[in-house]
């Protein structure tokens, strides 16, 4: 899973792989990070909404 | 039944939580209704208990059978509850916004499915607290390796979608925070949406194509393109055609149980009309895959067709999953006149999910079930009761999830205006 785990190989299967793997983590991860900040900002600045239905 | 639950004395109010402008049954009914999933999960537990303290011995799987009732069962939710991300991919990548009434049931299905898959596996791999090995040793040359890290993912990408619903809730909204992260949340959704038709993408195909990559079972062994068999793009292409019914037939399923409407009939017609012309796609390509794999592949390994189908496996397989549960529900959703009727749509929808999962049942167990060495004989294989008691934790998860959220979230939008 990270390069200091003992398997790990330097080759295209692990760098392709884990590469899509924590892309797509980076993606959901950073998405709900940004989306908490923007709800600081918005709390901050007084700026509330009322829930969709 | 109804008129004596109506009488039941009245202890408690929990309307307040209840989704804006719905009702609901009593607090004491639902209890009552409650004692079914937590009498599976009940069942279930004798069975986890049995098999984390004793071991697999308690199953009847063994050096035939690695893959038992278990892996059916989860191959069959997942392909069931691809509607969530198909659903999210046709109404916020597509732009398919009909949908909307439904992509919340959806998501919500898509989350039982795969949770409940996942605890249920949790179960299968022996020594859950080893778990974790699968990601930090982690096989990159293994389908199942892709399939692991995916649907752990997809769990959590569905985790985060139906979060907006459960701040959604009437008495949750009413912290303004929670209120503001789920409108946050909403408007970004389509990031969301994208990394689960990714990720549902390559696990559902992966599920398949490690099928196809068994080379020593001449049941399942398919070619393909590039490292991907056949079977990785037919997986892809069922999940998509019935995870739509599936989601349309549990919406339906609450409509006769709650007597309440929850969505318009036009949006499960357009589901079930999407799911319709997929599934006459998918069973072209099937078709064409079962004629190849009955005239070529097999000769070519010395094989006739007869050689796969042994009794109780027989024949009858075949013809009910591309016939009766394949073709004919296919034939009946892209007709608009079966679609208009409630009762024929719900038929149709039913054969396709049987039929789907048929096919996960004969390529996890027909595949097995046949001997490929010379003092190999014909096994057919019948689970223990402590195996069906976990396989039913899906279904008690299940109900339980959704008879929680059916009741205090807002997942049916169109739910008011419809039961005006």
């Amino acid at each position: 899973m990270f390069p200091f785990a003992y398997e790990w190989i330097w080759d295209i299967g692990h760098i392709v792989f884990f590469g899509l793997f924590y892309a797509i983590l980076s993606v959901v991860f950073g998405a709900l990070t940004l989306t908490i900040l923007k709800t600081m900002l918005d709390l901050w600045d007084g700026h509330i909404h009322e829930p969709e239905h | 039944m109804r008129r004596w639950l109506d009488d039941l004395p009245k202890y408690a109010d929990d309307s307040s939580w209840w989704p804006k402008g719905t009702k609901r049954c009593r607090p004491e009914v639902f209890l009552i209704w409650l004692g079914l999933p937590l009498t599976l999960l009940a069942y279930f537990s004798v069975g986890a208990v049995l098999c984390l303290a004793l071991g697999l011995n308690q199953t009847n799987m063994n050096d035939y059978f690695a893959f038992g009732v278990w892996i059916v069962v989860d191959l069959a939710v997942i392909a069931l509850g691809a509607g969530a991300f198909f659903t999210s991919f046709l109404n916020y990548i597509v732009g398919k916004t009909e949908l909307k009434p439904i992509v919340n049931a959806a998501v919500l299905i898509g989350f039982i499915c795969y949770v409940g898959a996942i605890l249920m596996l949790g179960i299968d791999i022996g020594q859950p607290i080893r778990g974790w090995f699968g990601f930090w040793h982690a096989n990159v040359h293994s389908m199942l390796t892709e399939v692991m890290f995916c649907i752990t993912t997809y769990a959590i990408v569905l985790t985060i979608e139906l979060l907006p619903s459960v701040l959604d809730n009437k008495r949750i909204s009413r912290v303004p925070e929670f209120g503001t992260f789920s409108h946050n949340l909403h408007t970004i959704m389509i990031v969301f949406a994208a990394a689960g038709t990714f990720l549902s993408f390559f696990h559902q195909g992966s599920l398949g194509g490690m099928f196809g990559v068994l080379y020593a079972r001449p049941f399942a062994a398919r070619g393909g393109l590039g490292i991907w068999p056949w079977t990785f793009f037919l997986f892809i292409m069922s999940a998509i055609a019935v995870g739509p019914s599936f989601t349309t037939m549990v919406v339906m399923i609450t409509e006769k149980i709650s007597g309440r409407k929850l969505t318009k009939h036009s949006v499960k017609m357009l589901m079930g009309k999407i799911s319709g012309w997929l599934l006459v796609v998918y069973m072209v390509f099937k078709s064409a895959d079962t004629l190849w794999w009955a005239y070529i592949k097999l000769p070519s390994a010395g094989l006739t067709l007869d050689n796969m189908y042994h009794a109780p496996y027989g024949f009858w397989l075949l013809w009910v999953e591309i016939g009766l549960c394949g073709w004919l529900p296919a034939l009946m959703l892209v007709q608009e006149k079966v679609r208009a009727s409630y009762g024929w749509m719900f038929v149709a929808m039913l054969l396709a999910c049987i039929g789907i999962t048929l096919n996960r049942f004969v390529f996890t167990i027909q595949s097995l079930a046949l001997p490929v060495l010379p003092f190999e004989k014909f096994y057919a294989y019948l689970p223990s009761w402590p195996e069906w008691g976990i396989a039913t934790l899906v279904l008690g998860f299940g109900l339980l999830v959704f008879m929680l959220a059916y009741r205090y979230l807002p997942i049916f939008p169109q739910e008011p205006e419809l039961n005006d």
